[in-house]
């Protein structure tokens, strides 16, 4: 019967959809004033409003509230009924590679999220940007409809952005351009494995020689680019300099990533002494909690890496990563979350799991919209379902955050109602219909 | 250590010439007659004996008699050691390398190194050169038997001094470097041409469980170490049978004859011990291990296994925890270790272990002593250290008639010392090898640690010698106020003092005369005075402040099992349990039950019911509102070995994972934290055929073998795609070429059991002359898949190879049993059913490679509607305790039910596994292996409560939350202890001198 109903819902979008494995058709411009009427929504805030309505136009919502409470004449509306179904802001994937590297490993010329060197701030993962990725149809219809973008490597490997994840082009996918610098603090150690019995050698050792290297490295490229931010019209344009500007001006966030309790420490002492004016420590993990009294007293929100992981040391609680975004959410450091492996929608979920381990359902759901929004600087357009921001939205048959129940219905993205289609859907479909055709 | 070498070289100069040999003279010769004659000494005759005021006789480098009041012929050389002890020089059975000029660099070592960078690429799919082949001996590097040590022993001086300055006379060196490593020999310490110094060759035969510099890329893993030690046994069995002239291998031939001799086997830790030992009983050697110093952590299983042991002495040193997040990275196991390695020999000892111990593995040679004293101090019975130093060792090597005791006709190889060995004051005066003296500390040096009444000139002092007797370190008091700064040297029987008081300089100097020292002094004005230092008590106490403190042994943790953080102090037990008021999914066709009870009697699942009674003696748990499963299964898994590939070859069938089981892997605890209970570990993926996997339960604190399941079939993994092909070293580096090599082998093990078939059906006396068909481990495997008592699971990820792989087993009569990842089994789910295979996935796993990007999510719903038997699997830790929530995801890929998708995790696993009668659901008669869980086990809210395995709950929330506080109490408290102790006590140097 479920089963029945589900294969009779992907016949139908089979209909609006080539079949193929393409990305599904870029959702135009929302035209009319839409209407969700009846769903529990989730504000991301905390809130929650059982029996609520939601409208947007023009991108934008434009009301919210319990049904009975707005009263608009729906004429000219498109009026969606999601009685019994549960409204979210869309979902903000933090720190991700998604539509730089197509395939995880093993096809050199799919990746573009690396570039030759250790001091790139300027390089762009925008400009690299493939909307056509088949991975992000398939985070979409898990409810995720933003995320941050990130060159990954040691010390500066660029800068980001946010973008949304329908989208023709790089151009109209940009959410916030070059929101951020990265920074990967040098590693001062590497652990060994357990008993040496892996099958491949351990990475040597870090030694404190490149590491005062690195830190060297990093501290002139940031004594010049505070020297190079004091001259209004440079004589000599550098175009990494340049690109730093914006860690002293507010308006790029430095993205630290480290796991060490030192480096934390170290590398934060570092950006203030520059006078970079926005931090944020990304990829946290338990080590981030043995400095959590400097992240607030230093006010630096975390976003933590994944916590659906091991624990770091044989001696860590059996489920710290579970735990901790509960406990840094108790100690009122502000906590974003982000998953390690970028094809899989398993974002909300990572959330979820947290629930069992002492956030609230709306505090799980927080730290995948509004706290993300908030650490990326986007929270005056989204994170939430507030009048005034855009309308990224989802509507799941159930709740989002546990797989046995997320179903994502609809998804909106500035109002524009996305084709919730898959490559993964469209090969079921052609599959299934082989057996179909086999009966 | 420049002083070492001034001392080393003169006393050579002295001795060299004394040697025994058979070499013409050149010049003058200058042999003299050496007769010596030690009275009056305390003699340790053996770790037995000790005989007061005896005399020894010694000539021609060896004890000619021992006793009291013996007479010496004349000419003889008289030392009187009155108040001295004799003790037999030290033996160490294990003094790898010693005299063996090798040993490159390590980078050599990693094959790994020759496997992704080959030395030759040349044409694609050629096989890597063996560098250096050697001549008509075994094929593979690392077997190398045939290496007879005395044919490059080359005495070492400057180590044969480091030997001797700890108290060792006699040495077994071998070739540390391989895994069958040839032969040792019994060497002195003495300094001098290799044939005096030699007492015995072929001392022993040495093995070991690491491959060392071989040229040969086989093996790289542990399994693939022990599966060729394996099959060179078998090997060698069959060279016996051969028909003369018919194939000639030095390697073989040398390892048979080698069987004779004491056969000694390296490893590096505990759980290697039993690996080593294990493949010894297979073959009927027992052999003498030389073990890693961890040994008190399985003691148990070691005393079972019967073994002797060599054990080192070489104390990890303390982790640097000064700074506290720099301490955060030291583990709880390396804090343990810490703690308790010096209570190791103590611990091997109390458990009535034969065993010998090594100076082998010390970072510093010259920590031995220190070590060695700090093991007894820890409880190692001073006659036990003795025993192991000397007699065992010996005896270990069939040579307690020339080492390892002070008696008539044995090599004279003693030590000369100032009192019990074993304490920290004692000195070593001279070591005695083969006969000749080489002196540390002179004879002659008196003790003067005391305290006297200083007079010089006029003025009264009171001095105190204290520290070491033949390096005594002064404290000057005048007017009770200390003198700083005074020095104090002595040089046999003189004395210099020097001080400073009241702004003059006082420069001293004396001699010794009877038990007061006396002598003249200079003052800056050019003015002599008279001074006398009158000894008044041996006291010293005033100096205690500025000692060492005597060694205290802090209060020590416990030993946990395994040796690991959440490890047990107590390994828990059986119980009989009643869960009561559960909901209770079955996983069989009853489905989920609404307030069931279940009891657990003796293992097994005994009733399921509403409202059963409860019999005497069974634990109640209260279950209402909670969850009761059947344990997860996890149908693929590397958790718990050591090791996941060997890569050094394309076919490895004779690798087992059951050989390299590591109960110590904390994940099998986390899974529990999952609600596993059973769990696949199955070899890596890097070879068209990999090796035979195992079954383990999360028997949590039990070793290798209890944590196997039962009677278990047998598994071989399969690999085909990417994984397989991605060495450009190796053949096969295509889909084409996998196809070919697994075909070809399985030809080969019809072939192979047609001729052992052949063999077998022939009478005794229609086999002479005729060679026999040599046992081949890899084929072996693979006969036991064709004749169905071995299953294959095959690692496969497109649809080609997925069916390729169906085609040819069924084109050699077998079924594959489960096709793992299988991510495009979809595709092809008519045909992976009409075969019968299962299929082992993920649920939404894909584009990590290019062979995953159409791999999709709705891949195990569309196997299950076909008709396939699915499962969902980890192959991952992490991903492993989280299960329960990858079958959830099946609901929402593909909509199937809630208990449906509970099976894929549960009794599917269980049926795949061959396991379907025992566990898996829950159902009177199977193991009760069981999970309560808080909420619905395929929410994302639910989490295990409790885990049982086999009636014992291995894993319990509060428990653990307990079990975490005692393991932060454990690391302060030995973090606490080691900023106590500082400096580290293993890097004190030997108390005594260096000249």
């Amino acid at each position: 019967m479920k089963n029945k109903i589900y294969i009779s819902a992907i016949l139908v979008l089979a209909c609006l959809v080539q079949a193929g494995a393409q990305s599904p058709v870029v959702a135009p411009a929302q035209k009319k004033p839409v209407m969700l009427v009846g769903g529990t929504i989730h504000i991301g805030t905390g809130d929650v409003i059982e029996n609520g309505t939601v409208v947007f136009s023009g991108g934008k919502i434009t009301s919210v509230g319990k049904s009975a409470d707005i009263k608009i004449d729906k004429t000219g509306f498109e009026v969606i009924d999601v009685t019994g179904k549960q409204i979210y802001p869309g979902l903000i994937f933090p720190n991700t590679s998604l539509g730089l590297v197509e395939i995880g490993s093993g096809v050199e010329v799919a990746t573009d999220n690396r570039e030759i060197g250790d001091l790139n701030p300027d390089v762009r993962a925008i400009v690299a940007y493939n909307t056509d990725s088949h991975v992000i149809p398939v985070l979409r219809s898990n409810g995720i409809l933003l995320a941050q973008i990130v060159p990954t490597g040691t010390l500066l490997p660029g800068t980001s952005s946010v973008v949304q994840l329908d989208a023709w082009n790089w151009k109209d996918a940009a959410y916030m351009i070059d929101n951020g610098i990265q920074l990967g603090w040098p590693r001062k150690s590497s652990f060994g494995g357990r008993r040496g019995g892996g099958d491949f050698s351990q990475a040597a050792t870090t030694g404190p020689t490149t590491y005062d290297k690195n830190v060297e490295a990093l501290e002139k490229i940031f004594t010049d680019a505070v020297a190079y931010a004091a001259v209004e019209k440079p004589k000599d344009f550098n175009l990494r300099l340049e690109s730093m500007k914006g860690l002293f001006d507010g308006t790029k966030i430095l993205f630290i990533i480290t796991a060490e309790p030192k480096g934390i420490i170290e590398a934060i002492s570092f950006g203030k002494r520059y006078g970079v004016k926005k931090m944020v420590l990304a990829g946290a993990d338990e080590s981030a909690w043995a400095v959590k009294d400097f992240l607030k007293e230093n006010n630096i929100p975390v976003l933590l890496a994944d916590p659906l992981s091991l624990p770091k040391y044989d001696y860590s609680d059996t489920r710290l990563p579970f735990k901790l975004a509960a406990m840094f959410e108790k100690e009122g450091i502000l906590v974003g979350l982000t998953y390690s492996k970028q094809a899989y929608g398993n974002l909300p979920f990572a959330a979820g799991q947290t629930v069992a381990y002492g956030l609230t359902k709306e505090e799980a759901l927080q730290t995948i919209t509004l706290n993300s929004a908030k650490i990326l600087g986007i929270d005056d357009k989204t994170g939430s379902i507030e009048v005034g921001k855009d309308a990224n939205i989802v509507v799941s048959t159930g709740d989002i955050l546990d797989m046995s129940t997320n179903n994502i219905e609809y998804a909106f993205i500035t109002g524009r109602n996305i084709n919730l289609d898959n490559k993964h859907k469209q090969l079921y479909r052609r599959f299934q219909a082989k057996y179909d055709n086999m009966k | 250590m420049r002083k070492i070498l001034i001392l080393f070289l003169f006393l050579l100069s002295i001795h060299i010439q004394a040697q025994q040999d058979d070499a013409p003279v050149v010049g003058v010769s200058d042999k003299r007659v050496e007769i010596y004659g030690l009275k009056n000494a305390r003699v340790v005759v053996d770790y037995q004996t000790t005989l007061e005021n005896t005399d020894i006789l010694i000539s021609k480098g060896r004890i000619e008699a021992i006793g009291t009041n013996l007479t010496f012929p004349n000419g003889t050389i008289i030392y009187d050691l009155t108040g001295k002890t004799v003790y037999p020089s030290f033996v160490d059975a294990y003094a790898g390398n010693f005299g063996i000029k090798t040993q490159t660099t390590t980078t050599e070592a990693n094959p790994y190194a020759a496997f992704f960078n080959p030395p030759q690429i040349g044409r694609a799919g050629a096989q890597p050169a063996t560098p250096e082949a050697r001549i008509a001996d075994y094929w593979n590097d690392g077997i190398n038997a045939s290496f007879d040590v005395s044919t490059e022993f080359i005495p070492d001086a400057k180590i044969a001094a480091e030997y001797r300055q700890i108290g060792f006379g006699a040495v077994v060196t071998f070739k540390a470097d391989g895994i069958a490593r040839g032969t040792s020999a019994l060497v002195s310490t003495g300094d001098g041409k290799s044939n005096n110094v030699i007492l015995k060759n072929k001392s022993s035969a040495n093995y070991s469980i690491t491959r060392g510099r071989s040229s040969d890329l086989y093996p790289t893993s542990q399994f693939g170490i022990i599966a060729l030690l394996r099959q060179v046994n078998y090997d060698a069995l069959w060279y016996k049978q051969l028909p003369a002239g018919y194939f000639h291998d030095d390697g073989l031939e040398a390892y048979t004859a080698n069987l004779v001799l004491p056969q000694i086997f390296e490893v590096t830790n505990k759980l290697e011990i039993m690996r080593a030992d294990k493949i010894g009983k297979e073959f009927g050697i027992n052999y003498i291990i030389k073990g890693g110093g961890d040994e008190y952590q399985a003691l148990n299983d070691i005393k079972k296994a019967g073994n002797k042991l060599i054990i080192p002495v070489s104390f990890p040193e303390a982790p640097d925890v000064k700074d506290p997040y720099d301490a955060a990275s030291v583990s709880y196991t390396t804090l343990k270790h810490y703690e308790l390695a010096p209570l190791n020999l103590s611990m091997v000892s109390g458990a009535g272990l034969t065993f010998a111990i090594t100076s082998s593995d010390l970072k510093q040679r010259s920590a031995f002593l220190t070590n060695l004293r700090k093991a007894v101090k820890y409880g190692l019975p001073e006659t036990e250290a003795l025993k192991a130093l000397t007699y065992t060792p010996a005896s270990f090597i069939g040579a307690s008639d020339l080492v390892g005791a002070v008696k008539k006709n044995m090599i004279a190889n003693l030590l000369i010392t100032s009192g019990n060995i074993f304490s920290d004051d004692c000195v070593i005066y001279e070591n005695w090898v083969q006969g000749i003296p080489y002196r540390f500390v002179d004879l002659r040096i008196k003790d003067l640690r005391g305290t006297y009444a200083l007079k010089i000139d006029t003025a009264q002092y009171k001095m105190v010698l204290s520290g070491t007797f033949d390096k005594p370190t002064i404290k000057m008091t005048f007017d009770s106020t200390e003198v700083r700064g005074a020095t104090f040297t002595i040089e046999k029987d003189l004395v210099s003092i020097s001080f400073e008081r009241a702004k003059q300089k006082y420069r001293l100097s004396g001699y010794i005369n009877a038990k007061d020292i006396e002598g003249k002094g200079l003052l800056e004005n050019g003015k002599w005075i008279n001074w006398k230092a009158t000894y008044s008590s041996n006291t010293t106490e005033a100096d205690n402040s500025r000692k060492r403190p005597n060694l205290t042994i802090p209060e020590l943790g416990k030993v946990v099992y395994p040796f690991t953080a959440y490890g047990w102090t107590e390994i828990p037990k059986q119980e009989d349990i009643l869960f009561r008021n559960a909901t209770v999914w079955t996983s069989e066709k009853e489905g989920k039950l609404l307030n069931t009870d279940v009891l657990v009697q003796k293992e097994k699942i005994s009733k399921i019911g509403k409202n059963l009674a409860a019999p005497e003696g069974v634990r109640i748990i209260d279950a209402t509102g909670k969850h009761l499963t059947p344990g997860i299964i996890d149908e693929h898994s590397h958790i718990a070995m050591d090791g996941t590939n060997e890569m050094g070859q394309a076919i490895t069938s004779d690798v087992r994972v059951g050989d390299i089981v590591d109960p110590e892997d904390e994940s099998i605890y986390r899974e529990l934290a999952g609600g596993v209970t059973l769990a696949h570990i199955l070899h890596g993926s890097a070879n068209p055929i990999g090796g035979q996997s195992i079954l383990i339960k999360h028997r949590w604190g039990h070793n290798a073998e209890e944590l196997k399941v039962e009677n278990q079939v047998g598994f071989l993994k399969h690999a085909l795609g990417e994984n397989v092909k991605h060495t450009t070293s190796r053949y096969p580096n295509t889909r084409m070429g996998v196809e070919q090599i697994i075909r070809d082998a399985y030809q080969r093990a019809i072939d192979y059991n047609n001729h052992w078939k052949e063999w077998n059906a022939l009478r005794p006396a229609e086999r002479v002359g005729k060679v026999p068909p040599r046992r081949d481990l890899k084929l072996d495997a693979l006969v036991d898949v064709l004749e169905k008592r071995s299953f294959i699971e095959c690692h496969t990820y497109v649809q080609s190879e997925a069916t390729m792989i169906l085609n040819l087993a069924k084109d050699f009569g077998v079924k594959v049993n489960a096709l793992i990842h299988c991510n495009e089994g979809y595709k092809v789910a008519d045909q992976i059913a009409e075969h019968g295979a299962a299929a082992s996935v993920f649920s939404d796993w894909w584009d990590y490679k290019y062979e995953v990007y159409e791999g999709i999510v709705y891949n195990a719903a569309i196997l299950i509607r076909q008709g396939v038997l699915v499962c969902i699997n980890s192959d991952d830790a992490e991903m492993g305790r989280r299960l329960n929530q990858e079958a959830a995801k099946i609901m929402k890929y593909g909509g199937i039910t809630e208990t449906e998708a509970l099976k894929l995790v549960t009794i599917n696993p269980a049926i795949i596994l061959h396991l379907g009668d025992r566990t898996g659901s829950i159902k009177v008669g199977k193991d009760a292996d069981l999970v309560l869980w808080t909420d619905n086990p395929l929410s994302i809210y639910a989490h295990a409560s409790k885990t049982m395995v086999d009636g014992t709950f291995y894993f319990d929330e509060e428990q653990d939350a307990k079990m975490k506080e005692q393991i932060d109490t454990e690391r302060n408290r030995i973090i606490a202890d080691i900023l106590h102790e500082a400096p580290a006590t293993s890097t004190t140097t030997p108390n005594f001198p260096k000249r």
